[in-house]
């Protein structure tokens, strides 16, 4: 498919079930709310998006703040198709680079089994409870291991809530997940690896991210580097509360 | 409580015979005939090939861009009449309050061709290929439901399904609303229209065996007449505002068409059972409910069924309530019978009678039997006051229904 992809029939689609004018300014990245759509014309939408690519999708992937853009590039990702907007540097994660622009690694070593570990960490569903900055996780689809979702932040100080589509990549017996942003927002990318290592009992969880921002971007390359480290530094502690009151819990539970 | 009168301030029509009030009008006494030979698809292997339909107007051009692909043809025509009538009775329902307005349509089959569509995408290709907007587009509500939208009229609203019969029961429930029927409502949109001008609604139709089965329009429908062959199937209708009278400030007298005095219905027993039809009851109890004599009855809008026994049937009840010399119309044989629009479309006629003392003929390819023993109004448009008029109708499955008009005579003013 090619690199705008399935943008074209996304629009094509508006205009026919929902009467939208495709051929206006800027429609590509007007959110279907302000293009008037509602509930019901998302759901035609998806249906006919279902019957033209032959591919079941997720009633998920067509939401008010969607942008005909933002939709195409989540079915491309589906399709398997290019991320128009990724990055052309394909990455290999499993040997990153030593001149990537930015990188963080950050670790926290969990008191509790890997195996528990692996199984909250990776619970896309429960990510609202697990994590303090998620307010929402919509699987857009699934693979086998891999899944296309769409994170959705609580509100920040200004009230602004950040929405991005991204897809992971689970491998259990390497003990790792990577993962990727296809909607990748002020980055010009953004690429994750997850590892996890049995140590002393507990598991050592180690998170490393890849990326480059955009020369537009209103936050610079060593802002967000130290953003991420500390926001990282915040969750991998949370997390590990709550994953070690879990697993005292199992524990406990089991030995009565 | 009975508050005021309810009057006919607006028409918004859209017929076979013309889009438009003047140009209906205007056709309507000339006794024009809209029917043909069905072209939207190939009717060939159908028992009825001929249909009025509406060509001067593709009502998916007139409607916002957004509803067309979620609205069959039936709710477009209505949309377009619908402002027709308010532009027709110079109302901005914007300047409503939205309890002020409702909607209450009058539809027979609901959204046939759009419904046949997703059928068939159904049978073809598996229910994931079934759009969202089957859901709303092809039942009875929608046109009621998309034109309470459009406007933003939320008050007691609702939908008619009782075949042709179904017009004149939505507009007597609008006349219900405005007089005291609820606190709130001051203004209707009702009516309705139909469109069922497609294979599934043909078959459907066949299915009660009262089609013509000739291929030659100019003898397809010819009510009361000795080579009366069933009827052939229409589209449109007409949309009509309700209101009731005097409570707009300024300006809504001069608009006034008519006054809506009442309707009654019945419903028959079934085929078989040897007793009698309640269409002469229905007659009788309009004419009670709206407190006018069958004597000071000017004119008859014919529900005009097209096939011996049924226009038999009428005709005695016509007699036997009024006598022979009542005229008697029926200007649906140029339009065909147009279901849920039908009987509004007759009332939207005897409405523009009434403002022009003019009474619209059978079309001239129609000859009335004498021996149905009534005045059937045939070549010319009679000139004539018309003070009450009737007008009838009767819905497949044993609907009647009967509604009585007067010319609006505006309320004294105490000084």
């Amino acid at each position: 498919m090619a690199a705008t992809g399935t943008e074209p029939l996304v629009l094509q689609l508006l205009a026919s079930c929902a009467g939208v004018n495709v051929t206006a300014d800027g429609v590509a990245d007007t959110t279907l709310d302000d293009l008037g759509l509602d509930s019901l014309a998302r759901l035609e939408v998806v249906t006919r998006l279902q019957n033209e690519l032959g591919q079941p999708l997720s009633d998920d992937l067509v939401q008010g703040t969607d942008t005909p853009r933002s939709i195409a590039t989540s079915i491309n990702a589906i399709l398997g198709g290019p991320d128009p907007q990724a990055s052309s540097e394909d990455l290999d994660l499993d040997q990153p680079p030593e001149n990537q622009p930015a990188t963080t690694d950050v670790e926290v070593h969990i008191h509790a089994p890997l195996a528990l570990t692996w199984k909250l960490t990776n619970d896309l569903q429960g990510w609202p409870d697990l994590f303090s900055e998620y307010a929402a996780v919509d699987i857009l689809q699934t693979d086998g291991p891999t899944t296309t979702f769409r994170l959705t932040t609580k509100p920040d100080e200004s009230g602004q809530q950040w929405k991005w589509v991204s897809q992971r990549t689970t491998d259990r017996g390497q003990q790792s997940v990577t993962a990727r942003r296809l909607e990748p927002g002020w980055f010009e990318y953004m690429h994750l690896r997850w590892d996890y290592t049995e140590v002393d009992g507990g598991t050592l969880l180690r998170w490393r991210q890849w990326f480059r921002m955009r020369s537009d971007s209103p936050v610079d390359q060593d802002t967000m580097t130290t953003n991420i480290t500390r926001g990282s530094h915040v969750q991998q502690n949370r997390i590990k509360t709550i994953v070690e009151a879990l697993a005292a819990t199992t524990a406990s539970t089991s030995v009565a | 409580m009975k508050t005021d009168t309810a009057v006919i301030t607006g028409l918004g029509i859209v017929a076979p015979t013309g889009v438009g009030v003047e140009d209906y009008w205007d056709a309507t006494l000339r006794g024009r005939t809209a029917l043909s030979r069905i072209s939207r698809f190939d009717a060939s292997g159908y028992r009825t090939q001929v249909a009025g339909t509406i060509t001067g107007l593709d009502p998916a051009t007139q409607v916002a861009p957004a509803l067309v692909p979620q609205t069959d043809r039936w709710t477009q025509l209505a949309l377009v009449a619908g402002q027709l009538a308010l532009d027709d009775a110079g109302l901005d329902p914007t300047r409503l309050d939205e309890f002020a307005g409702a909607v209450v349509t009058s539809s027979s089959s609901g959204g046939t061709e759009f419904g046949q569509h997703e059928m068939t995408r159904l049978y073809q290709k598996g229910p994931g290929h079934v759009g969202a907007y089957q859901s709303i587009a092809w039942f009875y509500a929608a046109t009621t439901g998309q034109l309470s939208i459009r406007h933003g009229m939320r008050g007691a609203s609702g939908v008619i399904a009782a075949e042709q019969a179904g017009g004149l029961i939505a507009i007597d429930r609008a006349r219900h609303l405005v007089t005291g029927g609820d606190p709130e409502v001051r203004v209707v949109v009702t009516g309705g229209t139909d469109s069922a001008m497609c294979p599934y609604a043909l078959v459907a139709e066949q299915s009660g065996g009262r089609l013509t089965a000739t291929p030659h329009p100019e003898v397809a429908y010819h009510p009361f007449a000795a080579d009366s062959r069933g009827h052939v199937p229409g589209e449109g209708g007409a949309i009509i505002i309700i209101e009731q009278d005097g409570w707009r400030p300024a300006g809504s007298a001069d608009r006034t068409y008519a006054a809506v005095l009442g309707a009654a219905w019945t419903f028959d027993p079934p085929p078989g059972t040897g007793r009698p039809s309640t269409y002469e009851r229905a007659i009788r109890d309009a004419l009670d409910v709206a407190d006018v004599p069958a004597g000071e009855i000017d004119a008859i809008w014919a529900d005009a069924a097209g096939s011996p026994q049924l226009d038999h049937t009428e005709a005695t009840a016509i007699r036997a309530v009024f006598g022979t010399q009542v005229p008697v119309t029926a200007p649906k044989a140029g339009t065909g019978r147009l279901y849920g629009g039908g009987a509004s479309l007759d009332v939207a006629c005897a409405a523009l009678a009434i403002r022009d003392g003019a009474l619209p003929p059978f079309p001239p390819t129609v000859r009335p039997l004498e021996s149905h023993g009534l005045d059937f109004v045939t070549g010319q448009a009679r000139t004539q006051p018309l003070d009450h008029v009737m007008v009838l109708a009767r819905g497949y499955g044993g609907f009647n229904a009967a509604m009585v008009l007067a010319s609006y005579q505006p309320p004294t003013r105490t000084v």
